[in-house]
């Protein structure tokens, strides 16, 4: 391993920006189970809900705060609320008991002049107040950019130095509308990290595909955090899928976050059932598909090595490898899919035959045979072929 | 697990990228047809085959990759029926480096080919059993053959991305003297980030005069970034699909990668992007895999205003949350009552339905919206809304 694994500190945010995809509402007892199950392998840290929001929210971050939560290491699971950068909503978050408040607030001038129809000397105001009152009420604080990705970056400066003047622990650098590319979020990032020394997290969106991307732009220029969620949930098209963030670093730069992603898949079927949202058969890391493979070269390739397909085991994030017997089969896959499955050696010319009967059902079905149908068109042509010879 | 090339998660970005800009043209190469269609599950009817051609054809992508020619029978037909359509995309056959897969392609009349080899040793050894030269002889004689039927011919380097970067160099360069217009750089197994793109394909590029297609597969999330990345180096044609369909976790989706050319490099293609959602539909439902609500340009969700912070601030000028207007790729804006929202919300929807709430009805109302929506996990109809209000006015009134 090249670097320590802690050297990146994950925070995820599956029960706050998770939450606030259109349409998913988790109950109070879900988000203890979720919050429970993200500590249980080992994400260090997460952002529980928005208090401000009113009692029945309340009493979803009481119902994480009271769980007690802690990592297999033994550290306490790190549980923060967020916030408007208003004093009214840090009292909120300080009577839940969390760990930490995030301090939001736009600084983009699209935002500032148009949505809050002030000016920029108002959002430090905004935020020297919050920050006070965050430091009264004995909370540890981030102080949170929103579309930073769209800010005046000499503003932005002056923002996350304030913050750290103002005792802030960490600073969050958000895309909200997810516009950036890596090659920007590295440059904007790494000219913040000059200039400011503040641990930074990466808040991305996925409204380009790039989220992942991004946030790992900002890992390289320096970050020392990056925010994700289950499944990518969150906001429109969402936010960097936790699992893509953790499997990337660990395949792709070899740094060992030290989560258990063998639970990937079990947490996204446990946050896919409570937020009603299905996870695609094609997900990448935690699809039941990305492990399965119909086309004659794919299985073919797989069977004999599966390394000539496959980054990772599929163990490895608790999925199962499938072949599957389709219209771009190949003889291959139905030889080992006999041989192992029902005992039954075919030889070449059977296996030519019956993949011409694959064919042109799967074409026909629209979709890939079930092992009851592979057997019966096997039966089939075992019985034309006796008849052939009687 | 095999070895690939692995760039240190802190090591910088050249400078160079920072300041280069995608100069284009850009061109499109979809493959929803053949590498969506190979997607474990997923079989195209003939007719959605010529469907889905024609919307990409109008659509303006400058070629199709059909399907596989020498799988024969329907594939066939599908793909002869294809070329015969005189669209103005150029159309493409797949072929393995093989002369017999080749004249699959010429029966079927297309203008071009993909013939596609692997290049890395892992490959070559595990999944072919040859070597290196056996390789290299191979894309000499099949490219021959096909410049010599006057088609275009790509030349695809299976599994670019775990290759010996010395030994794709050699690749590319047998590919070029044997007469391919282009090389396609395939990630195959999606194991790329942006950065190690960049420098493969540079120093690809750097080394030999042929153009560049990026074929990239979203294993890690990443296909989108890196085919730009790739475009970056100086690719000038993209492998794409309609809602990123491919094998395992899919390929670079072609609406994602023209709406971010458009929106984060400033590249422009003549490409009707409002019809990107009736095409996403079209393909959703050929290969019986719905569009997740939330997937990037397409997905039914985007332009859904729940939380108040969103909705007020979209309310008073869409440049606050939205890079495009929802016309733009076939989508529409509307505003949704759930645990999140607040007045503005609330008082828009209501509008919406022709009433015209007090300040402080609408204050009555929107913690009562709010537990409902909690109480039934999930958002609220706007029937259910109407209700709340028509409920709190009459108690106030009796």
């Amino acid at each position: 391993m090249m670097n320590p694994p802690s050297f990146i500190r994950l925070l995820d945010t599956t029960l706050r920006d998770g939450e606030q995809a259109v349409g998913v509402v988790f109950s109070p007892r879900e988000k203890r189970s979720i919050a429970s199950l993200l500590a249980s392998i080992g994400v260090p840290a997460l952002e529980a809900g928005f208090p401000a929001l009113g009692p029945e929210e309340k009493a979803c971050l009481h119902a994480v705060v009271d769980a007690d939560l802690h990592l297999p290491s033994g550290e306490p699971l790190q549980v923060y609320a967020f916030a408007r950068a208003r004093v009214e909503d840090v009292r909120d978050a300080a009577e839940c008991g969390v760990d930490g408040v995030v301090l939001s607030i736009s600084t983009s001038d699209s935002h500032v002049e148009r949505k809050f129809q002030s000016q920029k000397a108002w959002v430090l105001d905004q935020i020297r107040g919050a920050a006070a009152a965050a430091r009264e009420m004995g909370l540890a604080f981030t102080v949170s950019a929103e579309d930073a990705s769209r800010t005046d970056l000499d503003f932005l400066i002056d923002f996350y130095s304030l913050a750290q003047e103002l005792g802030a622990e960490w600073v969050r650098y958000c895309d909200s509308l997810g516009v950036e590319d890596p090659y920007t979020t590295y440059h904007r990032i790494k000219y913040i990290l000059q200039q400011v020394s503040l641990p930074l997290e990466m808040h991305m969106h996925n409204d380009f595909g790039m989220a992942t991307a991004n946030a790992l732009a900002g890992v390289r220029a320096g970050a020392g955090g990056v925010i994700g969620s289950i499944g990518g949930l969150g906001e429109r098209t969402g936010n960097s899928p936790i699992e893509e963030v953790v499997m990337a670093l660990k395949h792709l730069y070899d740094v060992d976050l030290g989560v258990d992603t063998s639970r990937f898949r079990e947490i996204a079927e446990y946050v896919a059932q409570a937020s009603q949202r299905a996870i695609p058969i094609w997900k990448a890391i935690i699809g039941t598909n990305v492990f399965a493979h119909e086309s004659g070269i794919h299985a073919d390739g797989i069977l004999k090595n599966p390394d000539s397909y496959e980054a990772f085991r599929p163990e490895e994030v608790g999925l199962e490898r499938q072949i599957v017997i389709g219209k771009h089969s190949g003889t291959g896959a139905l030889v080992h899919k006999f041989s192992g499955q029902f005992g039954i050696e075919l030889d070449e010319a059977d296996a030519r035959a019956l993949l011409e009967q694959v064919r042109s059902t799967a074409v026909e079905l629209k979709r890939p045979l079930f092992t009851k149908e592979l057997m019966l068109l096997y039966e089939e042509l075992q019985r034309n072929g006796e008849k052939g010879k009687s | 697990m095999p070895k690939h090339h692995k760039t240190s998660v802190r090591e910088a970005f050249p400078e160079e990228v920072l300041t280069t800009k995608i100069t284009g043209p850009v061109f499109i190469d979809d493959t929803t047809l053949r590498d969506g269609e190979q997607t474990a599950g997923v079989v195209f009817a003939n007719q959605e085959k010529l469907h889905i051609a024609r919307l990409l054809d109008q659509i303006g992508v400058h070629q199709i990759e059909a399907g596989v020619p020498a799988m024969g029978g329907d594939e066939k037909h599908a793909i002869r029926d294809i070329a015969s359509l005189g669209l103005s995309a150029s159309v493409l056959g797949w072929n393995r480096a093989v002369i017999s897969d080749l004249e699959h392609s010429l029966d079927c009349g297309v203008d071009a080919v993909a013939i596609s080899i692997s290049s890395s040793d892992i490959h070559i050894e595990h999944k072919l059993g040859r070597d290196r030269e056996w390789v290299l002889d191979s894309v000499r004689k099949a490219v021959s053959f096909a410049k010599d039927h006057d088609l275009y011919v790509s030349v695809n380097a299976e599994d670019s991305s775990r290759s010996d970067p010395d030994f794709l160099i050699e690749f590319a360069e047998n590919a070029r003297e044997a007469g391919a217009d282009r090389l396609r750089y395939c990630d195959t197994v999606g194991i790329l980030d942006p950065l190690g793109t960049y420098k493969r394909v540079k120093a690809l590029i750097d080394a030999v005069d042929i153009e560049i297609e990026m074929h990239t597969h979203n294993d890690f999330g990443m296909a989108t970034a890196n085919a730009i990345a790739g475009l970056e180096a100086g690719a000038t044609y993209v492998n794409t699909t309609v809602n990123g369909l491919g094998e395992r976790a899919g390929n670079a989706s072609m609406e994602e990668l023209v709406m971010a050319l458009r929106y984060n490099q400033g590249v422009e293609m003549d490409i009707q992007t409002s019809l990107f959602r009736e095409l996403a539909e079209y393909v959703a439902l050929a290969s019986g895999r719905s569009i997740p609500t939330w997937k990037p340009v397409v997905g039914g969700n985007l332009f859904v205003y729940e939380s108040e912070g969103r909705a007020s601030g979209v309310v008073r000028d869409p440049a606050t949350y939205e890079m495009f207007l929802p016309g733009e790729v076939g989508l529409l804006r509307r505003f949704s009552v759930g645990k999140y929202s607040g007045p503005s919300v609330v008082r828009r929807k209501l509008r919406e339905h022709g009433y015209h709430p007090s300040r402080e009805e609408i204050a009555q109302l929107v913690p009562v919206l709010r537990s409902r929506s909690v109480s039934l996990k999930r958002s609220l109809f706007d029937s259910e809304v109407i209700e709340a209000h028509l409920m709190l006015k009459e108690r106030k009134t009796s």
